[in-house]
């Protein structure tokens, strides 16, 4: 148990959606920005799912021309990913403007994200119907 | 939404049928019974089959199961569906940069592994979405944050340890197999991977229960029945060493 304790230390210390809202009932402006940029990230990610469904309906079609659409559905979840990986919550020391303004920024970031995942996840259910995934093999008929 | 509607209907939906009397779904595995009769039991979700018997006896019904899998977990330890086996487990699915709803995830989970972190019939599977970046190092800084220090008990783990290029679809689709086997509405949107759920899989790979972690009385629910599966699996086990 006494191993546990530094790593619930942790996770409280963590941001979280639900963290963060000032005991008056409302949220400062900074906390506002972040809930609503960990809002968007967990929406993209709910569509990551789908993006992979997508990719393996494509593989599936074993069509030649999936190339640029398969590439599109990869840069949409490597810009995702990069993201997240760079995003770095601003500490606790830092100032209200300066939280607010680095919330701000990423909120841009993460709208050309969602762009870019809305247009290849678009191209990509188009392909898909225009490409169906070829019907298995029936069975043979016995001869007589 | 929608999505998450239709789940939060079917984890209470789970929560009124759990811990129901014999017979619920006992046909599953009908050498279980004489074990367990008096046990109450979880229900079994997901896809099952009917298949009728040979011999004109009553049809079995056969339940979905955890499709085989092959991790490696923060100790560098191959994990397979064998590894589970005989043992129920709780299965989530997070990544160590995620800045949402996974830390907080974590933290409900490790409440539960904080119950039953001596008992050695139930362990913890955590599959890491971001194979790509959460390699070996990262998952085991991963668990000693959170302070896990054995890995046998609670496995983070990749289906990339060797830089398999399809790593990141292979647990996506692992991700789709816990969660669309909870839940008939396969047309229903995404998140499979990311709504905070919580699986509840017994020792032969069958899903007793879906919980969602973002939901403090799911987690005291899961907790709750925990203990219930493990009586099943006793049960079964003493049943099979008595035949």
């Amino acid at each position: 148990m006494a191993l546990l304790a530094p790593g619930l230390a942790v996770l409280a210390a963590c941001s979280s959606p639900n963290r963060p809202v000032a005991e008056n009932g409302q949220p400062s402006p900074a906390t506002a920005a972040e809930m609503n940029l960990l809002a968007r990230h967990d929406s993209l990610m709910a569509k990551e799912d789908q993006l992979f469904s997508l990719k393996a309906e494509i593989n599936a079609s074993h069509s030649p021309a999936a190339g640029p659409y398969l590439r599109g559905l990869a840069a949409a979840d490597a810009a995702m990913m990069g993201w997240m990986h760079a995003y770095k919550a601003p500490d606790s020391a830092a100032t209200p403007a300066v939280r607010l303004a680095y919330y701000q920024q990423q909120q841009q970031v993460l709208a050309g994200v969602s762009r870019q995942f809305r247009a290849t996840m678009d191209s990509a259910a188009l392909f898909i119907s225009q490409h169906p995934e070829p019907a298995a093999p029936a069975a043979p008929i016995p001869s007589k | 939404m929608l999505k998450r509607l239709f789940l939060l209907s079917l984890l209470a939906a789970a929560g009124l049928t759990a811990c129901s009397g014999p017979g619920t779904n006992s046909a599953a595995h009908p050498a279980d019974d004489a074990a367990g009769a008096s046990l109450a039991r979880l229900p079994y979700i997901g896809e099952r089959d009917v298949r009728p018997r040979a011999d004109g006896g009553p049809a079995d019904t056969v339940y979905a199961t955890i499709p085989a899998f092959r991790l490696t977990d923060q100790a560098g330890q191959v994990l397979t569906n064998h590894t589970f086996a005989g043992r129920a487990y709780v299965a989530d699915f997070f990544f160590a940069t995620c800045p949402g709803i996974c830390p907080k995830m974590q933290g409900e989970l490790l409440k539960v592994y904080t119950k039953f972190a001596a008992d050695p019939r139930v362990t913890f599977l955590s599959h890491t979405i971001d194979p790509g970046h959460d390699n070996l190092p990262v998952l085991r800084d991963y668990a000693q944050r959170l302070g896990i220090a054995d890995a046998r008990r609670w496995h983070f783990a990749t289906t990339g340890a060797h830089g398999e290029a399809t790593a990141k679809d292979t647990v996506f689709q692992l991700a789709r197999a816990y969660f669309t086997a909870a839940e008939p509405n396969k047309l229903a949107p995404g998140g499979y991977a990311h709504n905070g759920t919580l699986a509840l899989v017994d020792d032969q790979g069958h899903i007793r229960g879906v919980y969602d972690s973002l939901n403090p009385t799911e987690v005291a629910r899961l907790i709750e029945q925990l203990p219930v599966l493990l009586a099943e699996i006793d049960a079964r086990k003493k049943g099979a060493a008595g035949r």
